[in-house]
């Protein structure tokens, strides 16, 4: 037991020793306490580096402050077998001898040991009087390794307070290894990342321009389908045409109009078809062009009347558009959309009528539309059906494709072309009840409206004579369609086509119409053969081997003259708009699509043939053709003139119209002499005075043609130019030569003599 | 009638033997100046305590690789705080060897408290902490108040003991009501005559209540959660009929794994026996 003398008071020497020893403390304590704490401060300067070595080296300044180690190392553990190396030693020729020491400490156990001790832990050396510290380098979560001071002997260990700074110090460095390593860690991640993104991108647009070119193919692939799959067929309908207007026996043509009706149904499905996969491809557009609605809705109805009568069924049309004038929009979707619901009211009804509704409609602020509805008293739909209604490639129930036909797009396509329109299609319907089929489309204001500066497309054109569905195309139509059916057959006809069967088939039809067919089978011999002899006319295929269409119309213009011009209509299979502006640009003028019928083709014809009868006339002599009169040839002579000198009998001058025609036909040549003269002494007042006094006569007698030319003559005489007189004087003759003809015709045999 | 734990203490004569060893030490350790070999001195002067502590560095308790032979080895090997801790620790026990068996026997009241040291040693260990030491120290001393009412007023803890049996509570509650304190704030009192560490003082006041400790809350969470292990375990007993009641947030503030606790229970397990010898050997 210790004996003790509890109650001693100290001396004043103790306690000024004491208060002496405790000031110091204090003192050391306040300075060791600021450094420490400042660790952290010279870690997060970004002036300074901060990697492993920074973080040592503070370490061990920090260290070497408090204690007085005489050597320090740092030991890590290798990640893959978990030994510990030693990573940084201070000095650096102590690494043997510390490496020595720590393996010794190691086999012992007592490494190990002192690692989760959490405080420095004084190991004597074995082998001389060093004392080795050891401190575990941990933080919460790892064991980032371990610390070894060297101090010279036990004397010199620290005391308590040092060694709890140590643990401080010690803590510190080990988050600060554990933060550097998280931190490369991430750097190393967001690096590989970066690299995986670009990679990826790399893919991607690789992925990209594949399925960019997969894309292309198929839209080439579309466009080669459309053209191979109408080319045959074209030829079928064609041919079945020209079968069904020959000669045939009752049998025969019932078989031709049946071939020629297969071909017709095959071409509904066909275009079906190609449209769907043009919608999907979202190569369809949609034209803005000003077209009469109500004109459109008429034009179903009347093509699709017989179908409906065949049925014993009738058709009404109600309009309530106010004073719309006219629609902007594409009139040839808004048919098909039309035709589409007509004609499947027409299919699922037995008896009954099928009512075709125009209204504008509006809901108060919202924009008004255009709701056009189809209302039949047929089979009705069921509810379930309905929702599929729109949907590709249904029909109701798969039944009803085998009862009624038709390929079951109808509606998907018309669904679509309604959106892309910016409407909306709906139905409305009862099983046998009937159903109504609607659509609507937004009225958009006047200013929107843009004219379409295209070519017209006329797949399905209807021949009604004062009808025209384009009003404002590029090509003046003001003339109408002309009713005959003949054409002067001295229009030459050009027909570029590679396919053997359509070849036949343009050559039978232009025959009939009239013409002088000429065929070649491409484009090459197309301008070899015009450039021999210039055609009026030229129905140019697209799409030939050795040169297409389009490069055989550059030819053929880049060598044509200022006045003559033939008219080219290209041929073509119509896939996809772009065709329109490459036919502009190669210069073609109208395009008739294949497969197409006699109608069209007349239609076509007619249009332009006008032209021709114009550019025959003006080109008979080159210079002149601003100078004819546009008169008709009817008239030549005026019949009223020659009525009013019937009338005038009086006793004096019994045959007066005789007489005058007599000396007119008398003085005619005289003239003549006179004015050829004056132009060949260039006597623009001889030429003159003859064509003036000419023109008298011949006025008088009522021949306006004559009278119109001298009048020209006297034109340019007064210009003082006799310039052109000979070749005027030539027409005057021809003019002259025609008067008398009708004339003599016209006077009563007993006043001629 | 005693008003105040502190009441109780007057007359302890055994309190001085104690006190004079910790506070030289104490101040020996405290101070930069001296040297391992001036501690080593101090404890050297009680051979009882000297042969103590060897047997204790050189266990399993302690886990140490190399043989200690020496006080001064074990001085720096140990480190000189967690020796003190030790010191306490055995003397304390030392003490507090033949206190009447009416209520508990001494043997089962220090397995008690020997399994709360260990269970909160290991805790300590578990969360890091650089003295693990101290808190086997409170662990084996947070009862140790209940030894001194045991034996200066039995009939009153024999009256809050049927209180007890009749109405289920803690006995702290129960002491409470019947004599005005209970054994933490003794035990507390006891720490604070022996100008024991501060947290010592706490880890005891507190280790029922640890939320409402000032400065080592931490601690007396600690002890708190290893006494409600030690009662789970059944590792003796030291008077108490019931297990204590857990607090939960003494748990949430430490943060423990519940993934821990057979961890924590084996360690108890396999170290009680030797540990108890260790403290509890009979000498002199």
């Amino acid at each position: 037991m210790i004996e003790e003398n509890v109650n001693t008071i100290p001396s004043v020497e103790a306690l000024m020793e004491r208060v002496r020893f405790l000031e110091e403390t204090n003192q050391w304590m306040l300075e060791s306490f600021e450094a420490v704490s400042a660790i952290d401060d010279q870690r997060s300067s970004p002036h300074s580096r901060w990697d492993k070595n920074s973080i040592y080296g503070a370490a061990r300044a920090h260290l070497r402050r408090l204690v007085g180690f005489e050597a320090m190392a740092f030991f890590r553990p290798d990640e893959t077998n978990n030994e510990f190396i030693l990573e940084e030693a201070d000095p650096a020729g102590e690494r043997e001898s510390i490496i020595n020491e720590v393996n010794q400490l190691i086999d012992e156990g007592l490494f190990g040991w002192a690692l989760h001790q959490n405080r420095p832990i004084p190991i004597p050396s074995r082998n001389d009087t060093r004392v080795f510290v050891l401190h575990g380098l941990e933080t919460r979560r790892n064991v980032i390794g371990m610390f070894v001071g060297i101090a010279p002997s036990s004397e010199s260990i620290p005391n308590k307070l040092a060694l709890n700074l140590m643990s401080i110090v010690l803590f510190k460095t080990a988050v600060g290894l554990e933060q550097l390593e998280l931190y490369e860690r991430i750097s190393n991640q967001n690096r590989i990342l970066e690299q995986k993104v670009e990679e990826r991108t790399k893919e991607l647009m690789n992925a990209k321009d594949i399925a960019l070119r997969a894309s292309r193919l198929k839209s080439e692939f579309v466009a080669n389908m459309s053209h191979e799959l109408r080319t045959p067929l074209s030829g079928i309908i064609g041919i079945s045409e020209l079968l069904i207007e020959s000669q045939l026996g009752q049998e025969t043509r019932r078989y031709a109009t049946m071939i020629r009706n297969s071909g017709d149904t095959l071409l509904a499905i066909i275009n079906d078809i190609l449209d769907f996969s043009k919608i999907e491809a979202g190569k369809l557009t949609i034209e803005r062009i000003s077209f009469n609605l109500v004109q459109v809705i008429a034009e179903v109805v009347a093509i699709l009347e017989g179908k409906a009568d065949a049925k014993g069924l009738r058709i009404k049309c109600e309009y309530a558009l106010g004073d719309l004038p006219n629609y902007y929009g594409d009139p040839l979707r808004v048919r098909q959309v039309i035709m589409n619901l007509v004609g499947n009211a027409i299919k699922f009804t037995n008896h009954g009528f099928i009512t075709v509704r125009a209204a504008i409609e509006e809901h108060g602020a919202e924009q008004p539309v255009v709701k056009i509805s189809v209302m039949d008293t047929g089979i009705g739909i069921e509810e379930e059906v309905q929702a599929n209604l729109f949907q590709s490639f249904t029909q109701g129930d798969g039944s009803t494709t085998r009862k009624y036909g038709g390929t079951g797009l109808g509606l998907a396509i018309s669904k679509q072309l309604v959106e892309l329109m910016g409407g909306m299609i709906g139905v409305q319907s009862y099983a046998g009840k009937g159903s109504t089929f609607w659509f609507t489309l937004p009225l958009p204001s006047r200013a929107q409206g843009q004219e379409s500066k295209s070519l017209p497309v006329n797949k399905k054109e209807v021949s009604r004579s004062g009808f025209t569905a384009h009003e404002n195309s590029p090509f003046d139509h003001s003339r109408g369609v002309k009713e005959s059916e003949s054409f002067n057959n001295e229009i030459r006809a050009l027909v570029a086509e590679d396919n053997q069967v359509n070849q036949e088939v343009s050559r039978g039809m232009l025959t009939q119409i009239g013409f002088q067919v000429t065929v070649v089978p491409d484009g090459l011999r197309a301008v070899q053969e015009n450039n021999r002899s210039p055609f009026d006319i030229i129905f140019m295929d697209c799409q030939m081997p050795v040169m297409d269409g389009y490069e055989a119309t550059r030819q053929i213009r880049q060598s044509e003259g200022p006045g003559r011009r033939a008219i080219i209509i290209a041929v073509t299979a119509h896939a996809f708009p772009g065709d329109r502006e490459s036919c502009i640009q190669a210069g073609m003028d109208d395009y008739i699509a294949k497969p197409f019928k006699q109608a069209e083709l007349r239609n076509i014809i007619t249009r332009w043939t006008t032209h021709l009868h114009d550019n025959r006339e003006n080109t008979r002599d080159d210079k002149q053709t601003s100078l004819l009169p546009s008169t008709r040839i009817e008239q030549i002579i005026d019949r009223e003139r020659i009525e009013e000198i019937k009338s005038i009998k009086s006793h004096s001058h019994p045959s007066l119209l005789g007489r005058v025609v007599q000396h007119f036909q008398r003085d005619f040549p005289l003239k003549i002499a006179s004015m050829r003269e004056g132009t060949e002494h260039r006597d623009a007042f001889q030429v003159r005075k003859a064509a003036h006094a000419l023109r008298g006569s011949s006025a008088q007698v009522g021949a306006i043609v004559v009278a119109k030319v001298c009048e020209q003559i006297e034109l340019l005489a007064i210009k003082e130019s006799v310039e052109g007189t000979g070749r005027l004087i030539d027409v005057l003759e021809d003019a002259f030569k025609q008067a008398v003809e009708q004339l003599v015709t016209l006077v009563p045999k007993e006043e001629l003599q | 009638m005693f008003s105040s734990p502190r009441e109780l203490l007057d007359g302890t004569e055994k309190l001085s033997s104690v006190s004079v060893v910790h506070e030289r030490l104490n101040e020996a350790i405290f101070s930069q100046r001296t040297t391992v070999g001036q501690i080593t001195s101090i404890i050297m002067q009680d051979a009882g305590l000297t042969a103590r502590l060897l047997r204790i560095v050189n266990s399993a308790y302690f886990g140490f690789p190399r043989k200690i032979d020496t006080i001064s080895r074990a001085v720096m090997v140990v480190g000189t705080q967690q020796l003190h801790d030790l010191t306490i620790a055995t003397s304390i026990v030392k003490l507090f060897q033949r206190i009447p068996e009416r209520f508990v026997s001494m043997g089962s009241f220090w397995k008690h408290s020997v399994a709360c040291g260990l269970a909160a040693r290991v805790i300590a260990g578990l969360n890091r902490e650089s003295n693990v030491e101290r808190f086997f120290v409170g662990g084996i001393l947070h009862d140790v108040g209940r030894l001194i009412m045991y034996d200066k007023i039995p009939e009153m803890m024999d009256e809050a003991f049927s209180h007890v049996m009749n109405h289920p509570a803690p006995m702290f509650i129960a002491e409470q009501e019947i004599i005005g304190f209970d054994h933490a704030a003794v035990g507390a009192a006891l720490i604070e005559a022996w100008h024991l560490p501060g947290s010592l003082e706490e880890i005891v006041r507190y280790h029922h209540t640890p939320q409402s400790a000032n400065r080592y809350q931490r601690e007396a969470s600690v002890v708190h959660i290893a006494d409600v292990i030690a009662h789970a375990m059944q590792c003796g007993s030291s008077g108490e009929l019931n297990v204590p009641p857990f607090d939960e947030d003494a748990w949430t503030l430490l943060g423990i794994n519940p993934g821990s606790l057979p961890q924590i229970v084996d360690l108890v397990d396999r170290q009680l026996e030797g540990v108890l010898k260790m403290f509890h050997s009979n000498e002199s």
